[in-house]
């Protein structure tokens, strides 16, 4: 009796064992299948009326974007002096501010609209993707700003108003903004291409039409003493406004935040990709200007100052 | 004020360009297109086998020079509006495809313009969607995508085809002529329909001439009414 019992209850734990492999497999296949009849029913929630207002917003957005990108690039352009490129790039970044917090508001709206059931799911992604795409615009701006910067002095970046590290601040909300499963949602509204710049050839920061490359261009006629922001790849910045205080002094140096980084061994860069500007810098063309260059030019694109444009 | 002064400068940019734009067809009745909005539209025109070449109309207003420098750059580089046309093409049809029907649904690019003056620019982007109102005997029949969910950020007109006009429609449009109609934006369109019928089917059951399509001054109308909207919203 006690042997039947034992055997028996080997045969148990055998046959338990071997159908546990089993059992978790199905669970495994029954979750993953229902993961997929999820994604898959969430698209079916989309009406098309509701994916249509989607798709008409992202393409706003990214006409907008492209009309702003370049008339960005345009004033830095036309900007001759690191006096009026630095107020070029203030302005930018004081824009793509107001931008961020609008698109943030925008956001936690329609995050409580959705919590309080107020919205369809599809009226929700509709809405996500256009403020995936408006981000992206923003993004790119902020990176076109800080690319411009690397090459102004940081003296005279300050005089301007440009807080180098708050453009970090910029990206991270910009980055806050567009995350993965946001990225997933204006995906499954407007495909693979949301927010991106219609323009593939031209660079961040560089005007109409122009290669990234060629980005200042226009200053060939300056003392060549920084690296051309076309060769830096990515945002680059160095925390340089607590070792160079403000000042014509510090100006006449024409020393600019990337220059600094490179003499100071990079020691007061905050997350940053060191590496990548540091070998980019020494490849780097000079195309930057200096103080005399600065006190002779005026202004070139006054009325550039709080640019916002809008489609309506 | 200066929005004001914004879209009176763009209506007169239109109408410059309306004027100095040669008609290329020698009907009689003449109507707003999608080039002669001056108001953000989608503007939807059918044709009598339900195809349609549907338009997304945007007016950039320049609040400084290097805003109207980025629109021209853009207005001279077709490589940029080819992406342009090409994404909004691509996402229509991915919207064309989700769209039950018992007909095939497709959708091609058509064109982009982009027209200028000194104080805006008008983006149009259009493509041709076939197959996107039914056909019903001598009637058309339009209804998805704009009747689940679609929200209006701008008017929609409808234009119906040469000799047809809208029989009836939910919800009634903001103001029609019989040949074209327009829902305001933000008009609620759940539900949306709107059925167009041949004007000769119609005219043989009335007693008035076949050639009662609405002359310039119901098109004139609707421009009018546009234009007060547009100054009333913007």
């Amino acid at each position: 009796m006690n042997r039947t019992t034992t055997l028996a209850l080997a045969v148990i734990l055998v046959v338990s064992l071997a159908v546990m492999p089993l059992g978790a497999a199905g669970a495994i296949t029954t979750h993953s299948e229902q993961h997929a009849q999820d994604a898959q029913e969430t698209n079916e929630s989309i009406a098309p009326g509701e994916q249509l207002t989607g798709v008409l917003g992202v393409q706003m957005a990214e006409v907008d974007g492209e009309i702003t990108d370049r008339a960005y690039g345009i004033r830095i352009e036309n900007a001759q002096t690191n006096e009026t490129k630095a107020a070029v790039v203030s302005e930018q970044l004081d824009d793509v501010d107001e931008r961020l917090a609008a698109l943030e508001q925008r956001q936690e709206a329609l995050e409580t609209e959705r919590e309080a059931g107020n919205i369809t799911e599809g009226q929700y992604r509709a809405e996500v993707a256009t403020i995936e795409a408006e981000t992206r615009t923003a993004e790119r701006l902020t990176n076109s700003s800080q690319l411009n910067a690397t090459n102004i002095p940081n003296a005279t970046l300050e005089e301007q108003g440009v807080n180098v590290s708050a453009i970090r601040t910029l990206s991270d909300r910009a980055n806050e903004l567009s995350g993965p499963e946001t990225a997933e949602i204006a995906r499954s509204i407007a495909g693979n291409s949301v927010g991106q710049s219609v323009a593939g050839d031209r660079g961040p920061g560089g005007p109409a039409g122009v290669p990234n490359d060629s980005v200042d261009g226009n200053d060939t006629d300056q003392n060549e003493t920084h690296p051309s922001a076309g060769d830096v790849e990515g945002p680059q910045r160095g925390n340089g406004s607590d070792d160079t205080p403000p000042g014509l002094e510090d100006d006449t140096t024409g020393e600019t935040p990337a220059e600094r980084d490179q003499e100071a061994g990079d020691g007061d860069d905050v997350d940053t990709d060191d590496s990548d500007s540091d070998e980019s810098q020494a490849d780097g063309e000079s195309t930057g200007s200096t103080a005399e260059d600065d006190s002779d030019d005026q202004p070139s694109d006054n009325d550039a100052r709080n640019a916002r444009p809008s489609f309506e | 004020m200066r929005r004001a002064l914004v879209v009176l400068s763009c209506v007169s940019l239109i109408l410059l360009t309306t004027v100095a734009t040669p008609v290329a067809s020698s009907s009689s009745t003449q109507r707003l297109g999608p080039a002669e909005t001056e108001e953000p539209t989608l503007h939807v025109e059918l044709s009598e086998d339900g195809d349609a070449t549907v338009t997304l109309v945007s007016v950039y207003s320049f609040t400084e020079s290097s805003e109207r420098n980025s629109f021209e750059s853009i207005r001279s580089d077709e490589q940029t509006q080819a992406e342009m046309l090409n994404r909004f093409a691509d996402r229509i049809d991915a919207i064309s495809a989700d769209i039950e029907a018992d007909r095939e649904l497709s959708v091609t690019g058509d064109a982009i313009d982009l027209q200028s003056g000194d104080d805006c620019g008008i983006v149009s982007i259009s493509v041709t969607w076939n197959g996107l109102a039914a056909v019903d005997g001598d009637s058309l029949v339009l209804d998805e995508p704009f009747a689940s969910g679609f929200e209006p950020d701008r008017m929609l007109v409808v234009q119906s085809p040469d000799g047809s006009s809208l029989e009836s429609s939910t919800p009634e449009p903001t103001v029609t002529d019989g040949e074209q109609a327009m829902w305001e934006a933000n008009t609620e369109l759940d539900g949306f329909e709107a059925v167009v019928a041949s004007s000769s089917a119609e005219a043989d059951d009335e007693d008035g001439p076949s050639d009662s399509t609405p002359g310039f001054g119901g098109i004139v109308g609707i421009g009018s009414v546009v234009t007060v909207l547009g100054l009333r919203t913007r």
